[in-house]
C-alpha cells in the first residue's frame, strides 16, 4: 500500500452528503492511517461553535471506515462496502474543537479477525490531544449505494 | 445540534429513582438518514450517544461535557423504517468528583440494540 496520499475520503466513505466527516485521506499502510477534517460552521454536528462529542466519535470511526474504503477501491479493486461501529471502549475527550481547527487523526489496527477490526484512535489538533482510545469496527459485504 | 423534536420526538416517559425510561419515535424522514446510508437508513451509532446526552441534559437541567466514553456495545443496527419505536432506558449516578455515571440501553421489543457506560460532566 502507498505511504502518503491525499485523497478526497467522499470518494472512500459510504457516508454521504452532510455526515461525512473525514476531509482528506493522506496516509494509509499497513501500520497507520492518517486522516484530517476542518471543522466548518456548517457541519452538522455544531453546537455553539463547538464541534460536539459525538462528531468527534463519527471522524474517528469514519478515519477506519475511510481506511477500509481506500482498500476496497485501490487495492481489491472493488466497491466501498458498508462498516458500523461494534463497540467503543476507553475513549477519553479532551474537549470540543472550535470551528476554524484542524483535526489530524491516526488510526492504527490492532488487530484484524475476520471482519472485524480493533483499533486504536488518537485526534489531535495543532498537536495538542483531542480525544483517544480503541474502537471496534463491523465490516459487512453490503456495496455503498450512491 | 439538537436532535430532540427533529431527528427524534419523546412519545413516553416514565421516571422511577435513578431511571428513567423513554418510548422514543425515529423519523426515518430526517435528512441524517438519507446519507447514513443512501439506500439502507441506519440509525448512526453515534447519534444514539447524542440522544442520550440531550435527555440527560433536560434531567440535570445543565450543559453537558461527554469526557469519556467507558464502553459501548452495538447489538443490533436499528432501521427507523422497521422499528421506528425505541425504548430506551437511562440511569444517571452522580460521581463524588462531580461527575455523572450513565448507564443506558437501547432496545426494540425484547431486543436489546446497544448498551452504553458514559462519564458525563456538567458544565461551569
Amino acid at each position: 500500500m502507498n505511504e502518503k496520499l491525499n485523497i478526497d475520503a467522499r470518494e472512500l466513505l459510504p457516508q454521504k452528503g452532510r455526515f461525512v466527516m473525514v476531509d482528506r485521506l493522506i496516509r494509509c499502510d499497513e501500520e497507520v492511517t492518517l486522516s484530517t477534517l476542518s471543522i466548518r460552521e456548517d457541519n452538522i454536528f455544531i453546537d455553539n461553535g463547538r464541534f460536539l462529542e459525538a462528531g468527534i466519535l463519527e471522524h474517528m470511526a469514519q478515519t477506519a471506515a475511510a481506511r477500509n474504503g481506500y482498500i476496497d477501491k485501490y487495492v481489491q479493486k472493488g466497491e466501498v462496502k458498508l462498516g458500523f461501529i461494534g463497540e467503543i471502549k476507553n475513549v477519553s475527550i479532551d474537549r470540543c474543537p472550535a470551528v476554524g481547527e484542524t483535526l489530524t487523526t491516526s488510526v492504527t489496527i490492532v488487530s484484524e479477525i475476520f471482519s472485524t477490526l480493533l483499533i486504536h484512535i488518537d485526534v489531535t489538533s495543532a498537536g495538542e490531544p483531542i480525544a483517544s482510545g480503541d474502537m471496534k469496527i463491523a465490516m459487512t459485504t453490503i456495496v455503498s449505494q450512491e | 445540534m439538537q436532535l430532540l423534536h427533529s431527528f427524534f420526538q419523546i412519545t413516553e416517559k416514565t421516571s422511577l429513582a435513578e431511571e428513567t425510561k423513554y418510548r422514543i419515535h425515529l423519523n426515518a424522514a430526517h435528512p441524517i438518514y438519507a446519507d447514513h446510508f443512501p439506500g439502507n437508513p441506519i440509525t448512526p451509532g453515534v447519534c444514539m450517544i447524542q440522544i442520550i446526552k440531550e435527555l440527560v441534559r433536560e434531567t440535570i437541567g445543565s450543559d453537558l461535557f461527554l469526557r469519556k466514553i467507558v464502553r459501548v456495545r452495538y447489538h443490533q443496527v436499528i432501521d427507523p423504517v422497521a422499528t421506528p419505536d425505541v425504548e430506551l432506558s437511562i440511569q444517571i449516578l452522580p460521581q463524588e468528583d462531580n461527575d455523572y455515571k450513565i448507564t443506558a440501553i437501547f432496545s426494540t421489543g425484547e431486543q436489546k440494540c446497544a448498551q452504553f457506560n458514559l462519564l458525563i460532566q456538567p458544565l461551569p
